[in-house]
Formats: C-alpha cells, structure tokens, sequence
C-alpha cells in the first residue's frame, strides 16, 4: 500500500477531451521552453505512444485539455529526411557539454480530407535525457509543412 | 505601433537585449539584422503564421478512435483478422 501511494505522487494525472484521463510518470514529462507556436500557453507535454506496433505518438499539453497533436517518428515516413540543425535552433534546450544529449526527432501529424500530413518544415527536436524539446523551424523552403505521410507507390 | 524613420545603417533597440540595424535599403527591399538572444526565434512573419496555422490545425485532429478507425483502413483489405486486435493488445 505504501509502495502504491509512493508510485502515486511519482504521476500526473490530468485530462484531455480527445483521449481522456491521462496518467504519466513526473520525469516522463517533455518541456517545451520555447512553446510551439500558436500555443505559447503550453511547455509541459506528455508522449504517449498510440498503440503497440503503429509509429503514431500522442503528445498531449498539461495546460491545455482541448488540443492534442498526432506525431511521428519521421524514420519511419522519410528516411532521407534531414533537417538543418543550428545551435541558434537549439537553443532552447540549453545543451551543456557535460550532460548527457541524446537527441530525438519527431514530425507534427495533420489530418485534411483525412490524408495525414507531416510538417517537415518545424519538427521537433527533443532532448531525451533532459527531457527537453523544441521546435526547430527550418528557414529555407526545401521542407513542406504539408507532406503527405503515405506516397504513391512509384516503382 | 511605434513608427520610427531610421537611415541605413541606424538601428533600433528593444530592450536589452534585442538590436535591429537597418543594414540596406535598395529600391523597395530593406535588409534589415537582428541581434537578439539566442532563445528567442525570430523568422518572416510569413513563415511564423504558416508554422502557427500548421500547427492549429495538427492540435485539431483526430481523437484516439478516429486515428485508429484510419489506420485500419490504410492496413489493408486484405487483413480482416486486424478487428481482433483490441482484444489482445493489453496482454
């Protein structure tokens, strides 16, 4: 009993319209110190994975209940993809020599007419030990914020 | 809004911590530098609103059913067995 009661104050719960109560680990939280734009209001997400064996990922705001965005690994859509990187970028998820940085990607998920887009121009860049993220908008036009998650097959 | 009539090569302080110069005026064109601290993002505004709308629009998608109910229908035709899966996904 004591065990369940310490493992409670290691989670936050908090709700969400779209997929209802949500309960996380504390450390599992990302932080976004930069926001994402549109919804500065919103610096602490959680990842949650969709299900087993899909590459979807939920990341839902603490702050909001009403929004919640669709991601993807973008390995798994756009191998090629490979986005400029620069410390000004990174910024955000202040980068100190002496910790530990390994650094994750995902790409924003839309849905128009039911054909999934990524936003291959601002994905997101997370810092998975510290727990930080920032989205890393690409300034040249080279990346589509709208490309279409599944192509047509062309062989 | 603050106008200000500046010359080439003048510049602008925000605060601080954030210096604008007025590099180059040709024709209708200026270029304009921004000093500000590395934190802060600073794009067109073009791009800032088309980033906003992307990202608008992302937080208004599906809910859990919904993407479900999707990717059932983009796994294929052929798997009609895939209406079990949710009776033994939580083992």
């Amino acid at each position: 009993m004591a065990e369940a009661e310490l493992k409670m104050s290691d989670t936050l719960s908090f709700t969400n319209h779209r997929l209802g109560e949500i309960e996380v680990e504390a450390d599992a939280i990302l932080n976004f110190p930069a926001g994402i734009l549109g919804f500065s209001e919103c610096r602490r997400f959680a990842l949650l994975p969709h299900r087993p064996g899909t590459p979807f990922f939920w990341l839902i705001p603490i702050e909001r209940e009403d929004i919640a965005f669709v991601v993807v690994n973008p390995e798994n859509f756009f191998p090629d993809y490979c986005p400029s990187l620069t410390q000004d970028q990174l910024a955000p998820l202040s980068l100190e020599n002496d910790k530990d940085h390994s650094l994750g990607m995902l790409v924003v998920v839309s849905f128009r007419d039911g054909k999934p887009t990524a936003n291959l121009r601002a994905p997101l860049i997370l810092d998975l030990a510290q727990r930080r993220a920032v989205q890393a908008v690409q300034i040249g036009k080279e990346f589509d914020t709208q490309s279409p998650l599944f192509q047509a097959p062309t062989k | 809004m603050l106008t200000l009539s500046r010359r080439e090569g003048h510049a602008i302080r925000i605060g601080d911590s954030i210096r604008i110069v007025v590099s180059e005026i040709r024709g209708n064109t200026v270029r304009i530098g921004i000093e500000a601290p590395r934190e802060m993002q600073v794009f067109r505004e073009e791009l800032w609103i088309k980033i906003q709308e992307e990202n608008r629009a992302a937080a208004d998608g599906p809910d859990r059913d919904a993407l479900d109910a999707f990717l059932d229908s983009f796994v294929g035709s052929g798997d009609e067995g895939d209406h079990g899966r949710s009776g033994t996904e939580d083992e």
